[in-house]
């Protein structure tokens, strides 16, 4: 395996790691439901009416 | 689209019946306050939405949950209304279902848990029953799915259009008021007249929400007679009236089925475990059982047998895999030592989050928790707070964010307030793996004794904080607290299945995530320094780091700069200390774990360590759900500050006198 390919994949899950922190915090700072881990019935109905929404439009 | 409003009292069963009715899984458990948040979902093979609201036991809101009901009816104005009884618990569902028949919509009425009213020989005439009220009748058991069929069937056939509501015999002087606003309503603001009887029954019975609608829409009729009603005290009247019609349709509809002895099995457990004096030590013994089930006899050998895969086979084909590709050692290391060995060390403890998680479906699905609620409600008396508290609290043992937003349920905003800055002392599920990787090295007799005592330090800290609260607040309201509690079932194995996913999926989840990026995180901290790459770790970012605050920490026990390094990516989430301990000790597989950390720790230190990680700063998810709950961004700050400082006095205090004994 080349260096630059050992390279690009530590920039990938370097990349990676820091595109999952900064979504977390994303999430976490929208406060109570967003960063409520548990997915509950109430988030599961409002993802599937988004996505008919998203469909239908 | 037809538009069916789910509404009954709490503990009827109106989230089991509403997965059941929509072909969609929901949490379910005996909890006031699941329901917080409007639901909906659509009936299998049809185009009616059904909208699950929270529990309530009348129209006239006392709590939040009873605001968004009665807001509901106001604006959205279903098309057809289910209304979810407890059959055994009739007469007093029935005040809520009369308030939902003087609507004028349809209503279907769902007698749920009707073998529980049946084992105690009773039953009713429902054809009477649905000639008297004037809506359909059904009998349902969600849980074992009986009935639904039909009920579904009611509701399709059920045409949506506005039906002749209940009317009540009320007293003459409350009939005339209810007659005189109606037909003003009708007339001056084309209202229908059924609406308009509703809403003018409401008024008179002293409902806030539809006062409020009233003061909005500027309904003459009923606001000029305001004084008028209330100085006749029509709602004692309404009430009066609401209860004798109750009385005589249930006497006239119910069939004794035969003899049953009143002490049944229900009453006869609650003697023990709601006890006075019994109901704590039972409470701390389940505790205690389901923590002896998590790390001691089921959890832990499975997680052992886990992190021996992870670091052992896994670990080895991995290294053995990027060395034969040709990966250069930055990489190797990346992925060995970083991802591997810190995702998958959090990984390792699932079975014991998963065990817990199912323990505490059980607890719920057999109907203890309720009891519980009741038991603790003694204790929080004697604190100022009211049992209502215990059950965010609790709901915070999983998270506590979700626990802060279950404090929702709260109606007074100073206990509220209170309930959701204690809330973060509850110890979340993420704080176990750093938990289990502490009591695996220090306490492996004990495991599960310690962690037990962790958890109830943590009610303790925040009954404390409760009671400084209550008096720096001057918090003198004193609400009632009411539970209902639910008969006790045999838990079912699917429920608790699907419990137990629900509440530990998340975690899998944050493996993927969070942790993940945590770990990549500090692996990078703790490879590079000031001059780059960095082959000796005392010289990396996450060294200069710990090092730095290290001196701060020696009272408390903490002698490595690598565990204040790790306790600052707990903000990140509390599970990412784990992976990063993991990482930044290069701690591989349990004899590497007890060998590092017996170097750093007396069991003492080792126990101040999780009594600082129990208490101190909550992660950011959790600060976040502070500030949106209350509106402040003070409330976070104060939040991270408070609980750091009152972390480090408790972790001072148990070293500094526990060094003198031991």
């Amino acid at each position: 395996m080349s260096l630059f390919l050992n390279i690009l994949i530590v920039a990938i899950i370097i990349g990676g790691a820091g595109v999952v922190l900064y979504r977390h915090l994303k999430k976490s700072k929208a406060g109570s439901c967003p960063a409520c881990e548990y997915d509950c019935a109430a988030k599961q109905q409002l993802k599937k009416h988004q996505m008919e929404q998203h469909h239908s439009s | 689209m037809t538009t069916v409003a789910l509404l009954g009292n709490p503990n009827t069963g109106k989230t089991t019946l509403f997965n059941e009715l929509t072909d969609k899984y929901a949490y379910v458990g005996n909890w006031e306050g699941v329901t917080v948040d409007k639901k909906l979902g659509r009936i299998r093979h049809s185009e009616m939405v059904v909208v699950d609201l929270p529990g309530i036991y009348s129209l006239t809101p006392i709590t939040k949950d009873e605001a968004v009901a009665c807001n509901y009816l106001l604006n959205d104005s279903p098309d057809m209304i289910l209304n979810v009884t407890n059959a055994s618990q009739l007469k007093r569902n029935m005040l809520l279902s009369i308030e939902l028949l003087e609507f004028g919509r349809p209503v279907v009425l769902a007698l749920n848990m009707i073998d529980d009213l049946k084992a105690n020989g009773i039953s009713y005439d429902f054809a009477e029953l649905a000639k008297r009220l004037g809506c359909q009748v059904r009998a349902t058991n969600a849980r074992k799915k009986s009935g639904l069929d039909q009920l579904r069937q009611e509701l399709l056939a059920t045409p949506p259009t506005a039906t002749q509501p209940l009317h009540l015999a009320y007293p003459a002087a409350v009939q005339a008021a209810i007659t005189q606003a109606s037909q003003a309503l009708v007339t001056d603001y084309q209202l229908t007249p059924a609406f308009a009887n509703w809403l003018a029954i409401q008024y008179l019975n002293r409902n806030q929400i539809v006062r409020r609608y009233a003061n909005k829409h500027h309904l003459q009729p009923l606001l000029r007679h305001q004084q008028a009603y209330d100085d006749q005290n029509f709602e004692e009247q309404i009430f009066q009236t609401r209860l004798a019609f109750i009385d005589d349709t249930l006497t006239a509809t119910t069939k004794y089925l035969h003899e049953v002895s009143n002490a049944n099995l229900t009453a006869k457990i609650d003697r023990i475990v709601t006890h006075p004096v019994l109901g704590l030590p039972i409470f701390v013994g389940i505790f205690l059982l389901m923590f002896k089930l998590s790390f001691d006899w089921i959890g832990t050998p499975l997680s052992d047998g886990l992190d021996a895969f992870i670091s052992g086979p896994l670990s080895a084909t991995a290294n053995q895999f990027l060395t034969s590709i040709g990966a250069i050692p930055f990489l190797k290391s990346l992925i060995v030592d970083g991802i591997i060995a810190g995702v998958g060390g959090v990984l390792s403890f699932i079975p014991q989050i998963f065990v817990l998680f199912a323990c505490i479906s059980v607890l719920e699905d057999s109907g203890y928790m309720a009891r519980a609620a009741l038991v603790t409600d003694r204790l929080m008396q004697l604190i100022g707070l009211n049992g209502k508290a215990f059950i965010p609290l609790i709901i915070g043992f999983g998270c506590n964010v979700t626990g802060i937003m279950a404090a929702r349920t709260i109606e007074q905003p100073k206990e509220r307030l209170v309930t959701t800055l204690i809330s973060p002392f509850m110890s979340c599920s993420a704080r176990l793996p750093i938990y289990g990787l502490f009591v695996a090295a220090f306490f492996q007799r004990n495991q599960a004794l310690i962690v037990l005592s962790l958890y109830f330090l943590g009610i303790a800290v925040a009954l404390l904080m409760a009671k400084i609260y209550q008096w720096v607040f001057k918090i003198r309201e004193n609400t009632v607290f009411i539970i209902e509690l639910p008969k006790y079932h045999v838990p079912r194995p699917d429920i608790i299945a699907m419990g137990t996913w629900e509440k530990g999926k998340g975690f899998i989840r944050k493996a993927g995530t969070v942790i993940f990026g945590g770990t990549v995180l500090i692996w990078l901290l703790s490879n590079l320094g000031p001059r780059g790459i960095v082959t000796n770790i005392d010289q990396s970012f996450s060294a200069a780091i710990g090092q730095f605050v290290l001196p701060l920490f020696r009272p408390i026990g903490i002698t490595s700069w690598q565990t204040i390094s790790a306790l600052m990516t707990g903000v990140l989430a509390k599970e990412v200390i784990s992976s990063s301990m993991i990482v930044l000790f290069h701690l591989s597989g349990q004899t590497g774990l007890i060998a590092t950390f017996s170097s750093l720790f007396t069991p003492l230190s080792a126990y101040a360590l999780l009594v600082f990680i129990l208490i101190y700063a909550p992660c950011f998810a959790t600060l976040a759900a502070i500030k949106a709950e209350t509106n402040s961004k003070k409330w976070a700050l104060y939040s991270v500050v408070s609980s750091t400082v009152i972390a480090y006095l408790a972790a001072l205090l148990i070293y500094q006198v526990g060094s003198l004994f031991i």
